[in-house]
């Protein structure tokens, strides 16, 4: 249990993940707790020791430093005081997206969910819809790898029916 | 609903996820996106929004403001479809006693016209009192119906109550208000209906029914006086937000005969440490008459 890592210790305690693919990731314990997938694990599982690893079967570790990143970051600007102002929180999330494409977003999304940490979870799927809302049908389509199972003849009908939002679109 | 998919890299996406995504676009992506495909379109047609945005009236523009966005608070003009609903006051010389009444009409944008529904019974009558700041001109929409704050004549006595306008079966009733109380403000909070007493004190007395299995009005929240700069400021609570925070308007005025002005700023009220605190606004907000809250869908205009 989370008691038994007293705050009497100088130093804090590490869990170690391992990724889809097999690479192990050291991390302080209260930033692993971030991920309730994680917390589970060890919670009501008494045979569970905090020296175990815990393996994270559909997180690939080519996302696993910038979640974590993600999670020691926004722990911290939770708990100080006075909270961070908005522009270095919105500052980091920015620089958090940047150079991602749009397949590698999807992936974190993936394992955010399977990690089950409603705040990164929040955050992406935020980010996507963001991605996408300017966007045509056919891009979107793209994006999510979607198969078109309208015929033509219905598909002109909803666009007709729909005609006010297909003006002022993003390029693809 | 079959909503799952597998994007380029072959990653196999389930429909909670999808789902968690779409459930986050405005209502134009999300009509746009009815095209995607079927089970696309499925969820669009069954979707409700559930975020209250402002609508500010202008003299020749509507502006909206979504107080709940994720990142910036701002204002841009509205670009969606609508549907209005209108009570034209008339006066018929035939009728003896002569009284004003009222002539409800829909406006359609697919015919760009007015529509006469009904006219209603001549008890019903609006009192836009003076000062014209503390009564609205316009309906709140709550649940898909809208509600007018009105005067009624029963039993040759004036009554405060509440004209209601059912948008699915566009059908009128009255709601009298409880133990006849000067309505100051229809408004919506948690996402009940709500009258907002006219205050006796500096305190503001909220009512709804809605919450009370009877329909019995009850008295649903109360908001402590807030800091003036002079007598004549008033304060106006207009909706309530995610985390039951209040959205409230202050008109700070100066009478002053020699520099007369009037000027407008939101607040919000957080009831955990019951304190006002000030919004900031991007974007230039036009001088507007009136504003009411509203919930986007899709029902057709």
């Amino acid at each position: 249990m989370a008691s038994s890592s007293s705050s009497s210790s100088t130093q804090v305690k590490k869990i170690t993940l391992k990724a889809a693919d097999g690479k192990h990731f050291e991390v302080e314990e209260p930033v692993a707790m971030e991920m309730e997938t994680v917390k589970s694990f060890f919670v009501g599982n008494e045979d569970a020791m905090k020296d175990m690893v815990v393996p994270l079967l559909n997180v690939s570790s080519e996302h696993m430093p910038a979640i974590l990143d993600f999670y020691r970051n926004h722990s911290e600007f939770r708990k100080r005081t006075p909270p961070p102002p908005a522009e270095e929180v919105k500052a980091f999330n920015e620089a958090f997206l940047e150079n991602k494409s749009d397949e590698q977003l999807m992936e974190m999304i993936m394992a955010a969910n399977f990690l089950n940490t409603k705040e990164l979870l929040n955050f992406l799927t935020e980010a996507a819809a963001n991605r996408i809302k300017n966007k045509s049908v056919e891009y979107v389509r793209a994006f999510f790898g979607i198969e078109n199972d309208f015929t033509p003849e219905e598909e002109a009908r909803i666009r007709a029916e729909n005609e006010w939002a297909f003006d002022g679109l993003d390029e693809d | 609903m079959e909503m799952e998919s597998k994007n380029q890299r072959n990653l196999h996406i389930p429909e909670d996820i999808i789902i968690n995504i779409l459930r986050r676009l405005p209502p134009k992506s999300l009509a746009r996106f009815k095209c995607v495909c079927k089970s696309w379109q499925s969820f669009a047609n069954q979707h409700k929004y559930y975020n209250n945005k402002l609508i500010l009236f202008s003299r020749n523009t509507i502006q909206s403001i979504d107080f709940e966005a994720a990142e910036e608070i701002k204002v841009v003009d509205l670009d969606i479809p609508f549907k209005i609903v209108r009570l034209m006051r008339f006066v018929d010389d035939n009728e003896r006693p002569v009284r004003p009444r009222y002539s409800a009409e829909i406006y359609s944008q697919n015919s760009n016209s007015w529509q006469q529904k009904e006219i209603l019974p001549w008890q019903i009558y609006r009192f836009l009192g003076y000062p014209q700041f503390s009564d609205s001109y316009f309906g709140v929409l709550v649940n898909e119906a809208l509600y007018w704050k009105i005067r009624y004549i029963s039993n040759d006595k004036e009554i405060h109550a509440v004209l209601l306008f059912d948008t699915l079966n566009e059908k009128f009733d009255v709601i009298l208000s409880p133990d006849n109380v000067c309505i100051h403000k229809i408004g919506v909070f948690k996402g009940h209906l709500c009258i907002v007493e006219d205050p006796k004190t500096d305190c503001i007395d909220i009512w709804t029914r809605e919450v009370d299995k009877n329909q019995n009005w009850i008295k649903f929240m109360n908001l402590p006086p807030f800091e003036r700069k002079s007598h004549f400021d008033e304060l106006a609570p207009i909706c309530s937000m995610k985390n039951d925070e209040i959205l409230a308007l202050v008109r700070e005025m100066n009478l002053n005969f020699l520099e007369r002005w009037m000027k407008k700023e939101f607040l919000l009220y957080s009831p955990d440490v019951k304190t006002y605190k000030k919004i900031h606004i991007s974007g230039t907000v036009k001088n507007f008459i009136d504003e009411i809250t509203y919930t986007e869908s899709f029902i057709s205009p």
